[in-house]
This record gives C-alpha cells, sequence and structure tokens, in this order.
C-alpha cells in the first residue's frame, strides 16, 4: 500500500484501508474481477487462497502496527467482519460478535 | 548406534522406554503464539494423558476401530494421536474443517473409514456436531468426542502388550477432496520402520530436538517432524503452519533458540524465509546447532536452496544443511534422503530431453539448463529400483524411469481398495522380482544418489500441496452442472510468482448460448468454490468451444498440450475461443495508459 500511514479513526477507515488492498491485489491477480470489492462481500468469493489470506492480514497488521492472529481471516469471512474484528484490536474496544458474524 | 528405536516393534515402545529413563524431560514444546508462549509435555505427561485417553476409547468399544480426529496445531492432537496408538484403535487425522465443501470431504474419509467415532477438542465440538450433521452424518452412529469426555483417571492394565505392530497404527487420506479419498494404511511396524530409515539417513542423534511447524495431520509434519523426535527420546518443539506463513524467520529463531538439530519444510518455506529476510534484521537468529533441513515435498529447486544458503549464512547456517529428501505417503515418508556422497548435488540437463524423459548432461554454465536436485540416497532397508513404466524392465543408471521402491516402511495398502492396491503396490518387473510399490514418480539413479524428474500421473504440487487435475475438474464440472454441461482440463500456471492454476473449459455442443458477461459470471461461480474446497487461486479461465481442448486420438486430455497453449499465448488466438479471462489482463495495461494521458 503506497499512501502514508494514517490512524484510523473508525471502523470505515479500517474497512476503506482494507477495500483497498483487495483492489489493488485483484488488479495484479485478477483482472477480470470487475465488481467493487465491498463489505459483506466474502474472501472466498473473491478466491483468496490460505496463504494470500494470511499475507493480506500480515500487510494489515504492519499498516495499522497491531497484532493480529493468522486464524482472523478464517474467522472473519467478510471485508466488513475483518474490519471489525481490526477496529476491535486497535481501538482496544469490544467486538461485537453477533453483529460481525451476522447472527 | 544402539538405539531403542531400532529393537522396539512400535513407537509406543518409544515412549515406555523414555519415561522410565527421562520422565521428565520435553517431549513436546508448542508456542501458542509462535514465538514465547510455550505449552509443554514432559514424556510422563503424554504416557499419562495418551494412556488415560486411551483407556476411554477402549471403553467406548474403539479398539479396532477407526478414530477421526480433528484438532488445531498443538499438543491436544498429539495427545488423541497417541492415545489411538494405545488403544489399538485406527487413528486418522484430518485437516480443520472451514467450509461445507470441508465437511462433504470429511464425511467422505468417515464413510472410507468405517470410523465410529470423531476426536476433537472441547471448543470445537459443537461446531464439528452441527458441520458433520449437516454433511449428512448421523451422530446416533458416530460418536464426536472430546479428550475431556472420554478420559478418565483410570488406566487399563496390558495396553502396550496388547499393540499388534501389524495392524494399522493409523491410515493416511491422500488428495482428492471430491473424487473418492483413498486411505494409505500404516502399520506400527512400518511406521517404525520408517522412523529408523529417517534417524540413520542423517545419523540423527538420541534425543534429537526437532523444529517445525508443519501441519501436523499428514506427511511430513507428522512422521517427520512430529514423531520423529518422540522414537528417539528427543524433543519437538513447533508452532502452527499460520503462524509460520505469517512471519516466516520465526521458525528460524525457534530452531536457534532451542537449538534445534533438525527440522522439516517444502521448498517454497525456503523462498518464503529468503523474502522475509529482505526487510527484517537478521540479528539473534544462531543456526549453528542446525544440522538437516529435510527439504521435501514437492521439487527442490537449486536457486533457491543456493539463495538461502546465501541469506542465512550470516545466521551460520551450514552449507550442507538443508537436504533434498524424496518420500510419499504409499511409502509411509521417506524413501531416500541424506547426502549421497558419490553423486553430485545437481545436474544441469537439457530441458526438452528431459520432456521426452531422455537424460542429456549439459555443462553448468549453459542457458536454459534444468537442474534436477539430488534427493539423497535410497533409505537403510529399502531398495530403490528404476523400471520402464510400460514394459516393466528394470533400467541402468542414468536411465529416466518409474520409481519403485521396496522395504519394510512401504504401506500395506489403501483401505478396502483391493483394486487400487494391487496397481500400486504389486509391481512386479520384467524379469519377476517384486513385489513393488510403484510410485507413478519419474526419476533416476546415479552414482547412489536419486533424481525425481517428474510424474507419470499429471500431478500439481503447489506450495507443498498434492493437487490433481482431476479433481478440481470435476469440482468445476459440479458447480455449473445445472447450469451447463462443460467438459474442463485444469493445469498449473508455472509463469505467475504466486501460485495458481489455470482452466480451460469446453462448452457443450448445444446448451444455453452465453455472452461475456454471463461467461463472467460463472467465473464468479467457480472461483470460490475452487477456494473453498481446494484452496487454491483459480487465475485464468479460457471458455472454448466443442472440441476446443487437446485431446489424444484416445480421447485423453491433454493438460500439459494446454499448458504450453496457455504459456506460448497461442490459446489467445485459437479459433475455438469464445472468451477468457486473460483479455482483462491485457487490456487493463492499456486501459491504464490510455486513462493517464
Amino acid at each position: 500500500m503506497t499512501h502514508p500511514i494514517q490512524t484510523p479513526y473508525s471502523v470505515a477507515d479500517v474497512s476503506a484501508i482494507i477495500r483497498e488492498h483487495l483492489t489493488q491485489k485483484l488488479k495484479a491477480d485478477q483482472p477480470d474481477f470487475t465488481e467493487v470489492v465491498h463489505d459483506s462481500m466474502s474472501f472466498d468469493y473473491i478466491g483468496l487462497d490460505s496463504f494470500s489470506r494470511v499475507n493480506m492480514l500480515t500487510e494489515l497488521a504492519k499498516h495499522f502496527g497491531v497484532r493480529l492472529e493468522p486464524t482472523a481471516a478464517y474467522d472473519f469471512v467478510t471485508v466488513g467482519s475483518l474490519a471489525e474484528f481490526i477496529w476491535s484490536e486497535i481501538s482496544g474496544g469490544p467486538l461485537d460478535m453477533k453483529k460481525v458474524l451476522g447472527i | 548406534m544402539s538405539l531403542p528405536l531400532n529393537d522396539v516393534p512400535t513407537i509406543v515402545s518409544c515412549i515406555e522406554h523414555y519415561v522410565q529413563t527421562r520422565p521428565d524431560e520435553l517431549a513436546f514444546l508448542f508456542l501458542e503464539d509462535g514465538e514465547s508462549q510455550e505449552a509443554s509435555l514432559t514424556y510422563r505427561d503424554l504416557q499419562t494423558r495418551a494412556q488415560q485417553l486411551a483407556t476411554g476409547l477402549r471403553n467406548y468399544n474403539l479398539k479396532d476401530q477407526a478414530v477421526l480426529l480433528l484438532y488445531p496445531a498443538g499438543l491436544d492432537f498429539v495427545i488423541g494421536f497417541f492415545a489411538c496408538l494405545y488403544a489399538g484403535a485406527i487413528a486418522v487425522p484430518a485437516n480443520l474443517a472451514r467450509n461445507s465443501h470441508h465437511y462433504s470431504r470429511l464425511k467422505q474419509i468417515i464413510q472410507d473409514s468405517n470410523a465410529k467415532a470423531v476426536l476433537t477438542t472441547d471448543s470445537l465440538k459443537s461446531m464439528t456436531m452441527a458441520g458433520l450433521s449437516n454433511a449428512g452424518i448421523d451422530l446416533d452412529i458416530i460418536t464426536v468426542l472430546t479428550e475431556g469426555e472420554a478420559t478418565g483417571s483410570a488406566i487399563t492394565n496390558g495396553l502396550v502388550a496388547a499393540i499388534n505392530p501389524d495392524f494399522p497404527a493409523f491410515i493416511q487420506y491422500t488428495s482428492g477432496s471430491t473424487g473418492n479419498p483413498k486411505g494409505v494404511i500404516v502399520t506400527h511396524a512400518q511406521l517404525i520402520a520408517n522412523e529408523r530409515a529417517i534417524q540413520a539417513s542423517v545419523e540423527m542423534p538420541e534425543h534429537v530436538i526437532v523444529g517445525g511447524w508443519l501441519p501436523q495431520f499428514h506427511d511430513m509434519g507428522l512422521i517427520g517432524a512430529m514423531l520423529q523426535p518422540i522414537a528417539m527420546g528427543g524433543c519437538y518443539v513447533f508452532m502452527s503452519p499460520l503462524h509460520f506463513i505469517q512471519s516466516p524467520l520465526r521458525w528460524l529463531r525457534l530452531m536457534g533458540k532451542y537449538k534445534a538439530v533438525a527440522t522439516a519444510a517444502p521448498n517454497f518455506a525456503l523462498e518464503h524465509c529468503v523474502k522475509a529476510a529482505k526487510d527484517t534484521p537478521l540479528d539473534g537468529i544462531d543456526l549453528s546447532s542446525l544440522k538437516t533441513i529435510f527439504c521435501g515435498a514437492e521439487p527442490v529447486a537449486q536457486k533457491a536452496v543456493a539463495e538461502f544458503n546465501r541469506v542465512f549464512s550470516a545466521c551460520n547456517l551450514h552449507p550442507d544443511t538443508v537436504k533434498p529428501c524424496y518420500g510419499l505417503a504409499e511409502a509411509t515418508l521417506i524413501l531416500s534422503g541424506g547426502i549421497a556422497r558419490r553423486a553430485p548435488r545437481y545436474l544441469s540437463v537439457d530441458r526438452e530431453q528431459l520432456k521426452l524423459n531422455q537424460l542429456r548432461i549439459l555443462d553448468e554454465s549453459t542457458e536454459d539448463a534444468k537442474i534436477v536436485v539430488c534427493c539423497g540416497h535410497v533409505v537403510k532397508d529399502h531398495e530403490l529400483l528404476i523400471v520402464n513404466p510400460d514394459t516393466h524392465h528394470v533400467l541402468e543408471d542414468g536411465a529416466i524411469g518409474e520409481i519403485w521402491a521396496a522395504g519394510p516402511s512401504i504401506a500395506a495398502g489403501y483401505w478396502q481398495n483391493p483394486q487400487a492396491t494391487l496397481l500400486t503396490f504389486g509391481g512386479y518387473t520384467a524379469c519377476g522380482l517384486g513385489p513393488f510399490m510403484r510410485t507413478g514418480d519419474l526419476g533416476f539413479l546415479r552414482e547412489g544418489g536419486l533424481f525425481v524428474t517428474g510424474r507419470i500421473k499429471e500431478l500439481m504440487i503447489i506450495r507443498g500441496k498434492n493437487h490433481y487435475p482431476h479433481d478440481i475438474e470435476e469440482t468445476l464440472i459440479k458447480t455449473l452442472a445445472d447450469e451447463i454441461a462443460i467438459q474442463a482440463a485444469v493445469f498449473a500456471d508455472e509463469a505467475s510468482n504466486t501460485p495458481g492454476i489455470v482452466a480451460f473449459i469446453e462448452l457443450p455442443r448445444r446448451g444455453p448460448k452465453l455472452d461475456d458477461s454471463a461467461l463472467l459470471h460463472l467465473v464468479a461461480t467457480l472461483r470460490p468454490t475452487v477456494s473453498q474446497i481446494h484452496d487454491l487461486q483459480l487465475r485464468d479461465v479460457f471458455f472454448l468451444s466443442f472440441g476446443g481442448i487437446p485431446r489424444t486420438s484416445s480421447g485423453k486430455t491433454q493438460r500439459l498440450k494446454c499448458a504450453q497453449m496457455y504459456q506460448s499465448c497461442l490459446i489467445d488466438m485459437d479459433p475455438r475461443l469464445v472468451f477468457s479471462t486473460r483479455v482483462a489482463r491485457q487490456i487493463q495495461p492499456a486501459l491504464v495508459a490510455s486513462l493517464a494521458k
């Protein structure tokens, strides 16, 4: 990611960063994927294998300066739910699991 | 060396021995965060917990029955696995299921193995029950158990004495996600024979400390990493594979910190470490104790090894540490390894000749030569032959043919599949020698060293994992079956930096007429399914009109030809091409360029 690191102020900021990362990756690997990446899109739908998911998480962790367990890419399977999880790690706030997992 | 390993009938006897001689020494050390949070088992802990759980399994009438093991990385799986061995049950280790496709595969494995129970953890129990039930498993017949539920404080007498070395210890299910799974049967005797072979190949010392991160559930991660040190009264220090992928230098740091003498990893791990070293300081990593990195599970690239050696020499890595090896589940694990002293470490050969299974050795400086790496010498007490796969004549040194193997660790066969067992394990040479296990791999012997050059069957090995094109093709066909009846050919995208696969999809002669956006929509359906079932990235898809997939005169798909047409871009100009996703890749740069003006 080439833009300068900005402290995210909300879950929407985090989500924007994740979507930007995925958009760049898709441009390079799967340019026929022309759909706009949105919050309820799953990483399965985008076609990320496990290696790519862990790498994505590593880059996001570096970008935000937080530790992220690699299993998070499996526990939180949509852009939106991953954003909620990362925001809770950054802000130290609680994670509403029901909301995040859409139960 | 007089090791207990060499005198015992089963690996369980090794544990019994070392509980007597070093009960409070660590057998396993797991880094829960990949870095510093340690969880451990002494030999006594291991024996007690495993025997208590084994007693519980016996009480559930699981002796002689297959038990599916569903665990995350860590110590609980170690206990579950050894409990099965102590109980005389047949362990069936499996990867955790993450979606409904995975649960479908687990159902196939349960049905094929006739498993009567599933052992899992407390936190995974309800999800496992839900997933299996949704997949169609009757939970009144198959019991889902946790260690906590099954175990008691009592320990049945005579567990060890009751173990029959010729009875199956575990079943390894090889790849075949949608096709019927094939279970490789490994007996206690075959398992311990392979551990002996591994030890001898590099003269591993008793009480060896082994480091690692490979998945514990099969092949190198199970037999080479998790079980090997226990067979020798040593210790396995490890982390989960995800923690390695996330930060590969953790593996090297682990080995330095705990002074590991041996480890195992596929070729891609070496490249992953080299890449990580580019922007991470290496101070604090000291690999002077490390004597062996078994490098197997996928072809070893000489360049990757050389780079790895170069970068990590700064950490005191000895240049002989990386030792390419070769093996497969049908041999329990290892067939060749260690350093074949008389043989060259690698050879430069003519690439085109190799495709015709002819060996023409070139000067090392030759451009575009293909480098084949020596996978060591055949392991102790085993025999390797190079055989003409059609005529079954044994071939001389330097000739390329199918690798056949015999010895005490060759697996017993495929579970309840006599046809497949006969085909693979019943090879006889033209002059009547046998039976040999036919590996399906091609290679040659030279001055005592084995060189592996390819596969007879078309197998894709991506990041150390086997993928059969046929299985992925079946997935594509099934996924689109309701909408359109297609045929497919799948192959690996060799040229790309990030591993992925490409599909040629042949449309039916009479079928729905689909425009570009409809075809793109099909791709959008296929990609997530391939990712979910096979954990692979489906990169490009080419839709061809009926008859467009290259086939032999007998109708066999020519996947190699498909790959060549893709790499050379000949397919892009093929009159039978209806639509491809590669078009977007070509248009994109032009579009971007035009927008920039």
